[in-house]
Parts: structure tokens; C-alpha cells; sequence
């Protein structure tokens, strides 16, 4: 079996819609230093824009950890699925559990963000409006479903949006929320 | 049965990008027939201005998200032709190898994905998942294997990061090129399902002469270089691409038209087939007895029929390549240094959908002072039109719906990549 794999999601030159990567650009990094989101002790750039993360109190608990350190007793693979379209079951292949992180419109304050699972909720993704350019997570599980494909056990990270518009940077809603999303996935994994 | 007709199809599904068909018979007699092209323009040619040379195929790979490395390889020949740059043969190998893996991706996508539903009477691949499994999954892997592919090669899936000026920058190990191998031998299952798949097909019954033009060489069915070679006798160098493609802005379009020897012409796999058939690999021209295809073939639907024989080319032709890269090992070579000369350079290769060509004047300063790109999509919309004033006389009888999906199949079957296709207008105030 595969390592369990949290994936980020999205398109970051479409503003708030680039979280998912933010998110796995900042564990890729793995260190979490307290306050803040430290850069790898390396010094290995990130190749996107420089981000300020705001600092964040609920961050102290995990200071100084490294993600392996978090999740020694697990296997992980973290990567930035990008935008996959139904390429996204490809990610699941062999694998017995996988963290999404992703933008996602739920109608509540930006920033905010819900975890859930496939089976909670109704993912709109209509089989009509099907289109190879902007098939999404939905899409591609409605696809698995009609392939009768085996699928990991699959959790959600939806963060709600500010602006979706073009603009390779998040909003400050968003940015102030990366810390908290970051720490709820760590939880999820113990 | 009336003869009055009016079809306005919003937004054509199932194709890259926004088009609209509006079509008005009166009394039997066709008044309007048009694919309008609604998508916005890209700016791509303009974007490369003023930007050092090293930055274009980088930047024209996200013309596309589906033939990034056809952008890319046009975008390098370009420049290598404008500088006067030289492949080594493991570069040619390498690029070719990525190429089939692109064609394979593509190919799959539009037979499977685009096509197939319309004659399982389905809208989309999801519910054709649910009644054609085995399929759809033979589809996925075939696509998996095919980015896998592309992967190893140029860097990541999608837009070939490893692909520069002069050859590559990362290159795979014999390990990668022997897996790869292996799971190509693999796939030749799934290409000969695919050919049994689509041969069952009923294809629509549509005739019309128009020209074919596609690159073509003595020795390979051509995919990269070659000369420009048209049915009605046309054979030129590509510094002379203009003279094919003789584009011109029209009014319901933001994609230009283009014409040669006759009001339009015909590019992509279809155009490949008629111009090249003597070139494809035995197992091809198996299959395309098997599809029931050879040349000259004028049905536009048998597009897609064409694309199932360059699957089974590009499997055989990629293997050939894989054994041939792992016989010679892979070696590390000198990348490219720019010599402080300029020039001017034309790439064209056979992307998917149809002949591209990139055409670069770089400064000696190393920075590209004009481009111009013209997409295989652009070039097939002059003859899609003349396809659908064809077509609809003939079947008008047939009621708005029948002929409404009659066209939908028609636009379809050029497999457009609309998004790629459309133009700014240089406009001037007087």
C-alpha cells in the first residue's frame, strides 16, 4: 500500500483558489516554528511568490516539531495535485487514505474551513456541464463511482474562498488561515 | 417535412474552448451556416515580445494544456532554426519520444472522451463510464501511460519544463526508459481493443473534396520538420508557411481563416493519413484496413477514425524509440550557449489537431522582437464551415434534431482546440 498522501488542490494564479498548494507548499517545508511558518531550515525557496503567513497563536502547540516528527508513526506523502481533472484518481491509486485540501464554496465567512467527507455532503459537479478543461474533484469521483473504482478513505479540508479572480497571491482571509488548516490536517493524521 | 430551419447551438459541448453553430434554412435553401468562435483572445504573440528566447516555449506551452509539448517543440525549432542551433541524435530521439507520448494523451482523449459518447447516446464520459466501463478504464490507463510518458521525459506532466533551446535539461535514466517500455508492450492490448472499439462504430456517411495539407518526410510519417505538403500539389519550405496559409480576419470569428488552393483546407489526422499513409508503421496500416480507412479519404468524421491509426503508430514508433535511447544509453551533453547573434525561424510540427507553426525574429540581444503563431485550429475552421454548407442540404430533411447533432458530431470530429485558435485583432484608428 502507498504512504497516505495529502494533497493540495487547485490553481494558485487564481487567488484563494491556490490554498490547497499553499498548504502543501508550507508542509513540504515541514518545520513549524512557533508563531509562524518558518522557511525549511535549508533554506529552500519556495518557487511561488514570497508569502507572508500571519502569525498564529494556535501554532504554539506544534512549535519547533517537524512533520515527521508529527507523523513518525505514519507514512506520508505530501504533493500539489495541481488541477487534475479526472487525472485525480490517479492519485489515489493504491492508496488507503488521502487528504484533500482544496478551495471550496460553502457559503460561509472567507477563511473559514470545514472538514468533511465525500459521503457528507453533495459535491455539485453536474454530469451535463462535464468539461475536460474544468473537471473537478467532483467529477472525478462521480467518474469513479460509475467505474465502480475502489477509493481510499478520502477526508476534505474546504477552505471557503475570498476571490477566486486571477491573482497569483491569496487573500488576507485565506493567508491568516493557512496556519489553522495546516495544524487540523496534522491532527488528522494521529 | 418543413424546410425551415433554425439551429443555434450555444456553447458546442464536448469540445476545448467556446464555439457557437448558428445555421438558417429557408424553403429548403441554406442562408447562414457558422461556427462562431466566441473564446477571447490569448495574446501569446504579443507576450513574447521583448522576452529573451530561452522564455518561449516555456510561455507558448501554456497556449495549451493538451499539446504543451507540441507548443514547446514548435516554439524550440523556431528558435533553433533562428539561431542556427543543431540537435544531437538523442536529442531528436527524446523530443519524438515525448511527441508520441502527447499524441497517445491526446488521441485518447478525443476518441474516447470526446467522440465515443455521441455514439453510445451519451452526454459526457461519466454516464459513458457507467454503460462502457472496461472502456473508459482502458481510456484512463491508456492516459496515465501516456502522461507517465511525458513525465520522464520532459519533467512533469503537463508544460516540459526539461525541454530547452538545443535539448534538454533533465534526463531520464535507462532505468525510467525500461519501465516505460514495458508498459508500452503492455498497452498494445488496449490499442487493439481500441481499434476493435472503434471499428464497430457507425460512422456518419459525409463526403466532401477539400485540400489536406501536413508536414511531411521521405523516411518517417512526419511529426517535427519536414516540408509542407498539400493533396493539391503543394510543397514548400517552412520559411514559406505563408504562402499555405494565407490567413485572413472574418467577421463572426476571433479565430482567423485560411485558404490555399482552394476556400479552405484541411488539417490534423485526416490530413496526416492522405498525405503520409506510405509512411505509417505496418501495424497502422493494419489497423486502417481493419477501420476501413485509406487514402484519399474525404469524410471530415474519419478524423477521428485517422486518429486511432496514429494510436497505434505512436505506441509502435515509441517502443522503437525506447529501444533504441536504452541500446545507446543515455549520455549528459552541453546545453546551448547563445552566441550573440540573432535571426529569424520557423518551427512547424504536426501537434494533434493538425500542422503548427511558430515563427520567431530574435534580436542580438537574445530577446524575441516579433512572433507569430498559427494553430492547426484556426486553419480547419474555414473548411469546417464549408463542411456544414455541405452537409446541411443533405440531410435538412432529417429534422432539426438529427441535423443539429449531425453538426455537433461534425465540429466534433475536428477535434478544435478552440482556446488555442483564436487572434487579436491589430486595430488601428484612422
Amino acid at each position: 500500500m502507498k504512504p497516505i498522501l495529502i494533497l493540495g488542490l487547485g490553481n494558485p494564479l487564481q487567488g484563494d483558489d491556490g490554498v490547497g498548494c499553499r498548504v502543501v507548499e508550507e508542509l513540504q517545508r515541514g518545520v513549524i516554528a512557533s508563531g509562524a511558518i518558518a522557511k525549511h531550515p535549508e533554506g529552500k525557496q519556495s518557487p511561488t511568490t514570497n508569502l507572508e503567513i500571519a502569525s498564529s497563536q494556535s501554532a504554539a502547540p506544534l512549535a519547533g516539531k517537524t512533520l515527521l516528527e508529527m507523523t513518525q508513526w505514519h507514512d506520508i506523502e505530501v504533493m500539489d495535485g495541481g488541477t487534475p481533472g479526472v487525472g485525480l484518481l490517479n492519485f489515489f491509486e493504491g492508496r488507503m487514505r488521502v487528504i484533500i485540501v482544496d478551495a471550496a464554496e460553502m457559503g460561509i465567512a472567507p477563511g473559514e474551513f470545514r472538514r468533511f467527507t465525500p459521503e457528507e455532503v453533495t459535491l455539485t459537479g453536474a454530469k451535463e456541464r462535464f468539461s475536460l478543461h474544468r473537471s473537478g474533484v467532483a467529477d472525478a469521483l462521480a467518474l469513479a463511482h460509475e467505474l465502480r473504482i475502489q477509493l481510499p478513505e478520502i477526508v476534505f479540508f474546504g477552505v471557503q474562498p475570498a476571490s477566486v479572480e486571477w491573482r497569483d497571491a491569496l487573500s488576507p482571509q485565506v493567508q491568516a488561515a493557512v496556519p489553522r488548516v495546516i495544524e487540523a490536517v496534522l491532527n488528522e493524521l494521529k | 417535412m418543413a424546410q425551415n430551419m433554425k439551429i443555434d447551438v450555444h456553447h458546442v459541448t464536448r469540445v476545448e474552448g467556446h464555439g457557437n453553430i448558428t445555421v438558417n434554412a429557408k424553403n429548403g435553401v441554406l442562408e447562414e451556416c457558422r461556427l462562431d468562435i466566441v473564446e477571447t483572445p490569448r495574446f501569446f504573440e504579443a507576450m513574447l515580445r521583448g522576452r529573451p528566447y530561452t522564455e518561449a516555449s516555456h510561455i507558448t506551452s501554456r497556449i495549451c494544456g493538451i499539446c504543451a509539448v507540441g507548443h514547446a517543440t514548435a516554439s524550440l525549432r523556431a528558435s533553433e532554426n533562428a539561431l542556427g542551433v543543431e540537435l544531437s541524435e538523442q536529442a531528436w530521439l527524446l523530443r519524438k519520444l515525448i511527441f508520441f507520448g502527447e499524441m497517445l494523451d491526446s488521441h485518447v482523449l478525443h476518441t474516447y472522451m470526446l467522440v465515443a459518447p455521441d455514439f453510445f447516446k451519451v452526454g459526457s464520459v461519466i454516464p459513458l463510464a457507467g454503460i462502457a466501463p472496461d472502456a473508459v478504464l482502458r481510456a484512463l490507463r491508456m492516459k496515465k501511460l501516456a502522461g507517465d510518458l511525458c513525465a520522464i521525459i520532459g519533467g512533469r506532466h503537463t508544460h516540459p519544463i526539461a525541454m530547452s533551446v538545443g535539448g534538454f535539461t533533465h534526463l531520464p535514466t535507462v532505468d525510467e526508459l525500461k519501465a516505460i517500455r514495458a508498459r508500452l508492450i503492455d498497452a498494445r492490448k488496449d490499442v487493439d481493443e481500441t481499434v476493435a472499439l472503434f471499428k464497430t462504430l457507425p460512422w456518419p456517411k459525409f463526403e466532401r473534396e477539400t485540400e489536406y495539407v501536413a508536414l511531411s518526410k521521405p523516411d518517417e510519417y512526419a511529426f517535427i520538420d519536414g516540408t509542407i505538403t498539400t493533396t493539391d500539389g503543394g510543397k514548400y519550405h517552412l520559411i514559406d508557411y505563408r504562402k499555405v496559409t494565407n490567413e485572413k480576419c472574418v467577421e463572426h470569428s476571433s479565430a482567423k481563416h485560411t485558404a490555399h488552393k482552394r476556400d479552405s483546407y484541411m488539417v490534423g489526422a485526416l490530413a496526416r493519413f492522405n498525405v503520409n499513409y506510405k509512411q505509417l508503421n505496418p501495424k497502422a496500416k493494419e489497423a486502417a484496413d481493419a477501420l476501413g480507412i485509406k487514402p484519399i479519404c474525404t469524410n471530415p468524421y474519419y478524423n477521428t477514425v485517422a486518429q486511432v491509426v496514429e494510436i497505434v503508430h505512436s505506441v509502435e514508433e515509441a517502443i522503437k524509440i525506447c529501444d533504441e535511447l536504452i541500446a545507446r544509453g543515455i549520455k549528459k551533453e552541453e546545453a546551448y550557449k547563445f552566441q550573440g547573434k540573432g535571426g529569424k525561424g520557423v518551427g512547424s510540427c504536426e501537434v494533434p489537431r493538425g500542422i503548427l507553426f511558430h515563427n520567431y525574429e530574435i534580436g542580438d540581444d537574445g530577446k524575441i522582437v516579433n512572433a507569430n503563431c498559427i494553430i492547426p485550429t484556426g486553419q480547419n475552421m474555414a473548411n469546417i464551415e464549408a463542411d456544414m454548407r455541405a452537409l446541411v442540404p443533405q440531410i435538412l430533411d432529417q429534422g432539426q434534431e438529427k441535423v443539429t447533432f449531425a453538426l455537433e458530431m461534425l465540429v466534433r470530429a475536428y477535434d478544435p482546440c478552440i482556446s488555442c485558435s483564436v487572434h487579436f485583432l491589430d486595430v488601428k484608428f484612422v
